[in-house]
């Protein structure tokens, strides 16, 4: 299942985001050699001070995380544009309400095996993230993503545009994208994916004490 | 956007823009989509060490004194949720505590609508928060917020940076926009639309709109009129010398 926590929730999903930091060592510091924050067993940075939101991808009982992605607005201070500032200043300059960025994506290979191929595994990831986005009237995603995953992600019915790549942040170079979001999209990846229906499933509304009005029908 | 709805939602953009104040600007909100009622709420502006919240709001007088008499604002579930959270959201997803009940009951007596929307502003050193309300039944309501959410989206944004305006006046300083946005200014000011920008800057066409979206946003968040105006004004663009340098 796919969940989306925001900062009050951090502490109602506090095992789920610790796997994710330590997910994120795992593969942005040990495997792709990226120079990122780590302390002990996990990779944290200064963004997640600022209460992104993070999406999430874990089993049924929400004890083991397969995946997760962290969401942040363009109008705040954000990650790429710091990033690739230096390499590509216009690269990841584009701010505005609709435009969001989603980093530090990443995938627990041993967990989602053998079922579901790492490759697969990012698509679907995207894929819920673009149902996440288009929910809150996100028309635009920028990510970043190793070279060779542009090709997969196309494959996969996305939409993105290159709109820069850094080289000498890692073993192989960062690219920079722009992902549409639109229904169109979503359409063609789900029909690609061979996915039926909606991934991220949002949470039925509290009860409340205090109910509606009833209804006079007409 | 089909094209007639675009128009409209232009014109509302332009008469947002163009209000006299942000309490103005809240009024043609409601007259444009029905909500009841609405408040922008900007939290710890930075000019000192005390916390002076701005906030503007069309809820009627008895509902506000109430609110600032009993200090609704420290109990008030949807604003403590709405200066934490980034994404905009229904009412209907707040986790109401114990302690609420009572301000509920209140407001549900002040006439109050049951049903809301509240979207986050984060900009790169202010948090602030529109809020909506609504009499709409939950499932009118929810289609509402369907329909609607990016152009509210939008004009969140722009009724912050009219707020900001108001309180800072032009001290801001003069906007940095990025080299692709400049290029798509520029055509765009010479009478081209997105698709042929797309063409010529070997862009998808989505792609060319995100540049425009954001140069309007640095330039104010306004129409694209407005922006092209602006933009030639503070000498970025200068569409019939040659601007892409």
């Amino acid at each position: 299942m796919y969940i989306l926590v925001q900062a009050h929730e951090y502490q109602k999903h506090r095992d789920l985001l610790d796997q994710s930091f330590r997910l994120r060592k795992k593969v942005f510091a040990d495997k792709l050699g990226w120079e990122v924050a780590v302390s002990g067993p996990r990779e944290r940075d200064q963004y997640d001070d600022l209460h992104p939101a993070y999406l999430l991808w874990c089993d049924e009982e929400k004890r083991r995380l397969f995946g997760s992605v962290r969401l942040m607005p363009t109008t705040g201070p954000t990650l790429l544009y710091d990033v690739f500032r230096d390499t590509f200043p216009d690269a990841c300059d584009l701010v505005a309400p609709g435009i969001w960025e989603g980093t530090r994506m990443c995938i627990d290979e041993d967990a989602i095996a053998p079922e579901i191929r790492p490759d697969r595994a990012f698509c679907l990831l995207l894929l819920a993230l673009c149902e996440v986005a288009l929910d809150s009237g996100i028309h635009t995603m920028i990510s970043n993503y190793e070279p060779h995953m542009k090709r997969v992600y196309q494959k996969a019915g996305a939409e993105l545009d290159e709109l820069g790549r850094s080289d000498g942040y890692g073993r192989l170079p960062v690219c920079c994208g722009a992902f549409e979001v639109s229904n169109r999209v979503l359409a063609a990846m789900r029909e690609k994916l061979k996915v039926s229906d909606r991934l991220y499933r949002r949470p039925a509304f509290p009860a409340r004490a205090i109910l509606e009005p009833a209804r006079i029908p007409a | 956007m089909k094209a007639e709805r675009r128009s409209r939602f232009d014109r509302i953009m332009l008469e947002v823009e163009e209000a006299d104040s942000i309490q103005d600007a809240l009024q043609i909100f409601h007259l444009a989509y029905g909500v009841d009622f609405s408040t922008y709420h900007l939290a710890f502006t930075i000019v000192d060490v005390v916390d002076t919240p701005y906030v503007r709001t069309t809820y009627d007088a008895a509902w506000i004194s109430r609110y600032l008499l009993r200090d609704y604002v420290k109990i008030d579930p949807i604003l403590r949720e709405g200066l934490v959270r980034q994404l905009p959201f229904d009412w209907r997803e707040v986790d109401v505590p114990p302690t609420a009940h009572a301000f509920l009951l209140d407001a549900q007596r002040h006439d109050i609508g049951a049903n809301g929307y509240s979207i986050p502003i984060v900009d790169k050193s202010r948090r602030a928060l529109l809020s909506l309300n609504s009499r709409l039944p939950g499932d009118d309501w929810s289609a509402t917020i369907a329909q609607y959410r990016e152009e509210w989206l939008e004009l969140a944004f722009l009724i912050h940076h009219k707020a900001i305006y108001e309180l800072y006046g032009e001290h801001d300083p003069i906007p940095q926009l990025s080299a692709r946005e400049i290029e798509c200014l520029h055509w765009r000011a010479l009478g081209k639309d997105s698709v042929d920008i797309a063409l010529m800057l070997k862009l998808s066409e989505h792609t060319t709109r995100a540049y425009l979206k954001s140069a309007r946003n640095k330039l104010g968040g306004g129409t694209i009129t407005y922006t092209i105006a602006r933009a030639i004004q503070l000498r970025l663009i200068h569409p019939f010398g040659n601007t892409p340098s």
